[in-house]
């Protein structure tokens, strides 16, 4: 029997960091659910016939995570934070330094695969307590690890993977086809009126081939940049702005986009940035986030797309 | 819970690979991670399958059950030691 510490492959340290945080999360009183990788229920994930067999024997395609995704409860997520820091986790992003969305914070372990927390997910319009709610209400326990942990049910599960698809590549994305192609009629308006109370429809019809149907809703362009990956850091960073429902938000949004946060910056650039290197990266950053603005601001002005 | 003369203590989690004789386990949320290759990992799956463990694993591994026992018996004496395994009701 020898320590795994440093031959554990990334998926047994995915598996074991669900594990891990659920075991956390009930010895502290907090609701979690765990999302995407191997939380995701076996109907919806892709299989593939056994190597070998007649044919008749199905095995599940291994989804690909390099970390944990669990969902806290709004109100419990600093908690959460705190009472995994004193179990050898360590804040890697912080929420408000997380994506422009600040929806999750990042933490790694020493032995564990990172665990991203989210307390919001983006796409998501209700407020984020009735969200969480709305999904706890219908959780199920699932299996990680060989471990108890709590999932949301199929259907959201379904908008959840649906949702966060909008945010990449759409061709030849499995949990599309497995989440809606593969969808029965039934199984589809479940997923939309789950969506509906949910207010993601926009990112759902960006998913599903349904974007058109939303001309003119606020999130409309946001979602169409992301989920075709067009459009210039300049075009994304209006769509962002405009998406928002205040305009204080639109406001901190923008400045947010242009000055992101040193620790994302050092998170994003992937090196060992000293504070003049730091700086420098900081001050390029905001040189092209300027001059892209500009550049979209003078294109408007005289009339040009 | 599994029909085994064992069971997964309930603090405790565990994975096995797909293409190898691999059991990683670990106590939850704070124990280190332990990787069991081989033998010691079939015993370990194997006693969660069957309270027959040295028939079992003497089956597998093509030896006579009283070739292998003894170390058996002291491979799943130490998983409990550990708290890896615990012996089930019934």
């Amino acid at each position: 029997m020898d320590s795994a510490s440093r031959q554990m492959p990334v998926a047994v340290g995915v598996r074991l960091a669900h594990a891990a945080v659920q075991a956390i999360a009930d010895e502290h009183g907090i609701d979690v659910l765990h999302i995407k990788g191997p939380a995701v229920h076996p109907s919806l994930v892709r299989h593939r016939p056994v190597e070998g067999d007649s044919g008749s024997e199905m095995m599940p395609v291994a989804r690909r995570s390099s970390d944990a995704d669990v969902w806290v409860r709004p109100s419990q997520a600093s908690r959460l934070l705190r009472v995994m820091v004193g179990h050898r986790w360590k804040v890697e992003l912080p929420f408000q330094d997380d994506s422009t969305f600040e929806h999750a914070a990042m933490l790694t372990h020493p032995v564990l695969a990172p665990v991203d927390v989210h307390r919001r997910f983006p796409g998501i319009r209700l407020e984020p307590e009735a969200a969480f709610e709305l999904l706890w209400e219908s959780r199920e326990q699932g299996w990680i690890a060989h471990y108890p942990c709590m999932v949301p049910g199929v259907v959201s599960q379904r908008v959840i993977l649906l949702v966060n698809a909008a945010r990449g590549k759409l061709t030849g994305n499995d949990d599309i086809h497995m989440c809606w192609e593969q969808a029965t009629e039934v199984e589809r308006s479940q997923v939309d009126a789950l969506a509906e109370l949910l207010g993601a429809e926009v990112p759902l019809a960006a998913s599903t081939g349904r974007l058109d149907d939303y001309r003119g809703w606020r999130e409309h362009d946001l979602w169409a940049l992301l989920s075709t990956g067009t459009g210039t850091s300049a075009a994304l960073w209006w769509a962002r702005v405009r998406a928002q429902p205040t305009l204080a938000e639109a406001v901190r949004m923008g400045f947010k986009q242009v000055f992101p946060s040193p620790r994302r910056i050092r998170a994003a650039s992937r090196q060992d940035l000293s504070r003049l290197g730091l700086f420098r990266e900081y001050a390029h950053r905001a040189r092209v986030g300027l001059r892209e603005l500009k550049g979209m601001a003078t294109a408007r002005l005289g009339g040009k797309r | 819970m599994s029909p085994g003369g064992y069971r997964v203590p309930p603090r405790v989690a565990w994975c096995d690979s797909t293409d190898a004789l691999v059991v990683y386990v670990m106590q939850v949320p704070d124990g280190e991670p332990l990787v069991l290759h081989g033998t010691a990992a079939l015993i370990y799956l194997v006693a969660l399958e069957t309270s027959d463990v040295v028939d079992a694993v003497a089956e597998i591994v093509g030896e006579a059950p009283e070739a292998i026992s003894a170390d058996v018996e002291r491979s799943l004496d130490t998983f409990v030691c550990q708290g890896l395994l615990m012996v089930a009701d019934g």
